[in-house]
């Protein structure tokens, strides 16, 4: 398991370094530098802050040392706001953001496990067409139409929760559930299919042969080994939940790290932006990382391969 | 999938089959893959009915000024008016008439859609076969390639584009054919190692073919069926990151009438003209669905193996 390890992260690194290479190139081609705002300064001063920040050095030495101060963990500040950190931003807002993908990933595996096994067990009954119909439109609604539609409802017509904020425990429900249900989806469809490769296999036969009840079998035997290619799905979730969280951090106010990232890429913040990007491409790496260990742990023979 | 699978699929029936003249029948009637690929589809009732809806979406798109009968950007009436026989969708802040400007937004979406699917495809097929076809050194400087651009989110790649090149539609559609190539170049590829040991493409070999002739005539068409389905899923991505991006003010810039940015400009409204965000979001979720389902009924029909 060591060495298996070992090589998986050694595969990684490289994929690591070319997506930080194309964000910190790609941020450092955008037209105009970071201190062309009109302020007066002596061309004294502009070169200063070209030195301070590394800008007067050849692009490929910029990667190194920006590179250099990641790895120290440390994503660079602010060139627009002086004396602010990514880090700050970061550790500051991220248990929010966090909060709120985690009640979104409680939504999307809490209704689509359940969704996709019980409509695999009615498979092509009423109930299973009923459900896989809502799961496709629930997967093909966008996250933020789900959310303007919640709020429509649950915060203006019915009035039984608040529209946006966060703190309280009655403003977690809607952005988790616009967050969460699209999801939900396809995580319903991921199930029922994989249960449904599971209930053909020799062992659940041999499951029925020995006398256990159709319960048991669903749930001690297909479930289990069902859950096995469902765990590729937790990677998927973690770079959509990064992604939808921009937006739905948005529509109802939230103050975590997608928020604030929107906020620098409308206001020009280059250094802020590429900061925020290494960050999320790095959270992604490392759940890609855990389901290759996942994969290693439950299925040996990808060990020895 | 393949014309050479389906037809070979088809004489085993015939080898199989008892009674001659009703193998020769059954021959005949299997014989074209695209009528059998169509036949897989139209069994998927959903499939069939979204192409159809999405014929009549492509419609309104193409001819948007002429369906609703009002541009969507002059100011033709009282702002904030409420749905009513003169504007079906009532009318936005401005005074615009929604139904016309939701009738246009259907044709940046689509275009968004379809020509970054194109570009993704151009790209991913190209880099796909490439690298299937030639192994080697060659395959694992693509492959790489396509694994640092697969890791990259499509979306916060556009991000960075549209920060790049500035805001617009162009930008957009750029970005997302460019970041979306990767998961079709891993099928191609993918397609072309399963096709590779067919036997139809030793017998091009030996009838004296060059690799590019092999490669194009009897490999690529053969690889395309998984092609297709994830362009199709590609199509609804792209158009659901458009209005994303525009949602978050960084794609279309007004007055361009994109789903997402009606959405935003009537999220301002939302307490007092609800159908403001109610139009766009059905609109943009009805279409989205329909590419779903007719995604679904693509996989079934060209892509038998997935399901």
């Amino acid at each position: 398991m060591g060495r298996y390890v070992l090589r998986r992260l050694v595969a990684l690194i490289p994929i690591w370094i070319g997506v930080s290479f194309i964000a910190f190139v790609m941020v450092h081609s955008i037209p105009g530098g970071p201190f062309d705002t009109g302020a007066i300064r002596s061309q004294q001063g502009t070169e200063n802050l070209a030195h301070f920040y590394h800008l007067d050095k050849p692009l490929l030495e910029q990667y190194v040392l920006y590179i250099w101060q990641v790895l120290h963990g440390d994503l660079g500040q602010s060139m627009v706001n002086r004396g602010l950190t990514v880090n700050a931003v970061i550790s500051g807002r991220l248990p929010t953001s966090a909060e709120l993908g985690a009640a979104a990933l409680v939504v999307a595996l809490g209704v689509g496990i359940p969704a996709g096994v019980v409509a695999s067990a009615r498979r092509n009954r009423l109930l299973d067409h009923a459900m896989m119909l809502s799961a496709t439109v629930g997967y093909a609604v966008p996250n933020f139409v789900f959310a303007l539609l919640l709020i429509l409802v649950f915060g203006l017509s019915l009035h039984w929760l608040p529209l946006g904020g966060w703190g309280h425990l009655n403003q977690v429900p809607l952005p988790a559930l616009a967050l969460g249900l699209p999801w939900a989806g396809l995580v319903a469809r991921m199930t029922r299919a994989s249960m449904l490769d599971v209930v053909h296999q020799d062992y659940i036969r041999t499951a029925y042969a020995k006398g256990a009840g159709p319960l048991t079998v669903l749930v001690r035997h297909a479930f289990r080994n069902a859950l096995i290619p469902l765990s590729t799905l937790i990677a998927i979730l973690a770079a959509e939940v990064i992604t939808g969280s921009l937006i739905i951090e948005n529509i109802f106010g939230i103050p975590g790290v997608g928020h604030y990232m929107v906020d620098s890429i409308l206001g020009s913040d280059y250094s802020m932006t590429l900061g925020f990007i290494i960050f999320y491409a790095t959270l992604i790496f490392v759940a890609n990382f855990l389901v290759d260990l996942s994969y290693g742990w439950i299925d040996p023979r990808i060990r020895h391969e | 999938m393949s014309s050479g699978h389906t037809t070979v699929e088809a004489e085993a029936h015939a080898v199989v089959d008892d009674d001659p003249e009703g193998a020769a029948a059954s021959l005949d009637r299997r014989r074209s893959p695209a009528r059998a690929a169509w036949r897989r589809f139209a069994r998927h009732r959903l499939a069939l009915i979204s192409l159809f809806v999405f014929v009549g979406i492509v419609v309104i798109a193409v001819f948007a000024p002429l369906v609703s009968g009002a541009s969507p950007t002059a100011m033709t009436s009282s702002p904030l008016a409420p749905p009513s026989s003169a504007h079906l969708m009532g009318t936005d802040s401005l005074g615009r008439d929604l139904w016309a400007r939701v009738a246009s937004g259907a044709r940046i979406s689509l275009e968004v859609g379809f020509v970054s699917q194109l570009i993704a495809v151009a790209i991913g097929v190209t880099v796909g076969a490439f690298a299937g076809f030639y192994r080697g050194f060659v395959e694992s400087i693509l492959m790489r390639l396509t694994d640092i651009m697969l890791s990259l989110p499509s979306l916060l790649f556009a991000l960075l584009l549209l920060a790049l090149l500035g805001a617009s539609v162009r930008v957009v559609v750029l970005a997302l054919g460019l970041s979306m190539w990767p998961v079709v170049a891993r099928i191609e590829r993918g397609q072309i190692l399963q096709v590779m040991n067919k036997e139809y493409v030793e017998a091009a070999y030996a009838s004296g073919c060059s690799n590019l002739r092999v490669l194009r005539h009897h490999l690529l068409p053969n690889t395309l069926g998984p092609v297709a389905v994830q362009a199709t899923f590609g199509v609804s991505q792209a158009i659901f990151a458009e209005a994303f991006l525009a949602f978050l003010g960084l794609g279309a810039q007004p007055p361009t009438p994109s789903w997402g940015r009606l959405l935003t400009e009537g999220y301002e409204y939302i307490r007092t003209s609800p159908h403001l965000i109610v139009f766009p979001g059905i609109a943009i979720s009805l279409t989205l669905l329909a590419i779903n389902f007719i995604g679904d009924g693509l996989r079934d029909a060209l892509d038998p193996h997935q399901t």
